[in-house]
């Protein structure tokens, strides 16, 4: 910030206990090809309004705390830089999200989402003494691209359908339960289907694929939900055909 | 926690027509537009039923002719559908509607076709 350009930011200040509603607050923040819209909102918290809040930790796209909107369009405060912006910008919350305060929003439903959706390896009886699960580089290659997600929240700003339904399970949780779905050492796959083939699982997707467009990680959860719904088709069809079997066993051993 | 422990929802059958009739439109309904609506009335087949057009006398053209009507009716009401719930148009029974309209188009299709 060296040769003291400076740029006009527009960031939404809201603060439950003293404002009706949000406001779009004008700051000024020297600026030079370095300058990050995070190192722009530290700068504003160090030097300017000690109380604006926002959420940020690693300064490297690696925690996928900062997550804003920067003119309308989801983005990471530390993966964006202000000289792309040279007229200006508006920085606001997360759009799909209850704003708590300033740019900080609620993602308690975003966590339980991921949370119902089970992220994690089951069904898997291997102990310590057994040595490590190995797997081939192509096993490896199934999930790999969405085990990148670092819940940013990004595509549940981007998401249209979560929008008008917050009750979606939405992009993220969707592709983190697939990505365990893909893992050779995991065997919870159907556990999983049973919560993605529900009202609000993947079938509220219609594949709009802004998620894909401004995740962070390059993660593609729109690629992820397609496949979910061709496992979740394919699932429905198994569970139709093995309740048949299940009503002809019945009826044979009542006759 | 919230429950997502719910219903199974029969969306899979409706995902899967969609599915088919995008399919097959997207691969058969250039050939055919092609073929029955340009070729055949403006470059020479007029005089003569043609090849193609024969094709659509027999059994399997028939069948292939009712298909793709349908798949691609329960295509395209699927996706209006959706389009419906985007806009929060018409809530009460839009699907209901569309799904049945689909059928009714399977229904006359097939009738139509296999009956003359």
């Amino acid at each position: 910030m060296a040769d003291e350009k400076k740029l006009l930011l527009k960031i939404q200040r809201y603060n439950p206990e003293r404002d009706s509603a949000p406001y779009l607050a004008p700051y000024e923040i020297p600026w030079d090809d370095q300058t990050s819209f995070l190192d722009a909102l530290q700068y504003l918290k160090d030097n300017v309004c000690p109380d604006l809040s926002f959420r940020s930790s690693c300064r490297m796209a690696i925690c996928g705390s900062c997550g804003v909107m920067i003119d309308g369009a989801p983005k990471l405060a530390c993966k964006t830089f202000v000289r792309n912006y040279p007229d200006g910008a508006t920085v606001e919350p997360l759009v799909n999200f209850p704003v708590e305060r300033d740019l900080v929003v609620d993602l308690t439903h975003f966590l339980e989402y991921i949370e119902a959706l089970k992220p994690y390896v089951i069904g898997n009886a291997r102990k310590p003494a057994d040595g490590p699960n190995t797997q081939t580089p192509a096993q490896l290659a199934r999930y790999h691209k969405f085990s990148m997600c670092i819940n940013c929240g990004l595509c549940y700003a981007a998401c249209p359908q979560f929008g008008l339904n917050p009750a979606f399970l939405g992009p993220a949780a969707i592709t983190l339960g697939h990505r365990y779905n893909l893992d050779s050492r995991d065997h919870g796959k159907n556990e999983r289907l049973q919560t993605m083939n529900t009202e609000n699982g993947v079938w509220s997707c219609t594949f709009v694929g802004y998620c894909s467009e401004v995740c962070p990680k390059h993660a593609d959860p729109a690629a992820a939900l397609q496949q979910c719904k061709a496992d979740s088709a394919l699932s429905f069809a198994a569970s139709v055909l093995n309740c048949k079997k299940n009503k002809e066993v019945s009826h044979g051993n009542k006759t | 926690m919230s429950n997502h422990t719910g219903k199974q929802t029969k969306e899979p059958v409706f995902w899967g027509l969609f599915g088919a009739g995008g399919m097959f439109g997207a691969v058969c309904a250039p050939a055919l537009i092609l073929s029955l609506l340009l070729l055949y009335p403006y470059f020479g087949e007029c005089e003569e039923a043609g090849l193609f057009y024969q094709f659509f006398k027999t059994g399997v053209g028939r069948l292939f002719l009712a298909l793709f009507i349908s798949l691609t009716a329960w295509c395209g009401l699927h996706r209006i559908a959706h389009c419906l719930h985007d806009l929060k148009m018409w809530t009460a029974g839009r699907a209901r509607l569309c799904y049945a309209s689909a059928a009714l188009i399977t229904l006359f299709s097939i009738i139509g076709i296999f009956r003359y």
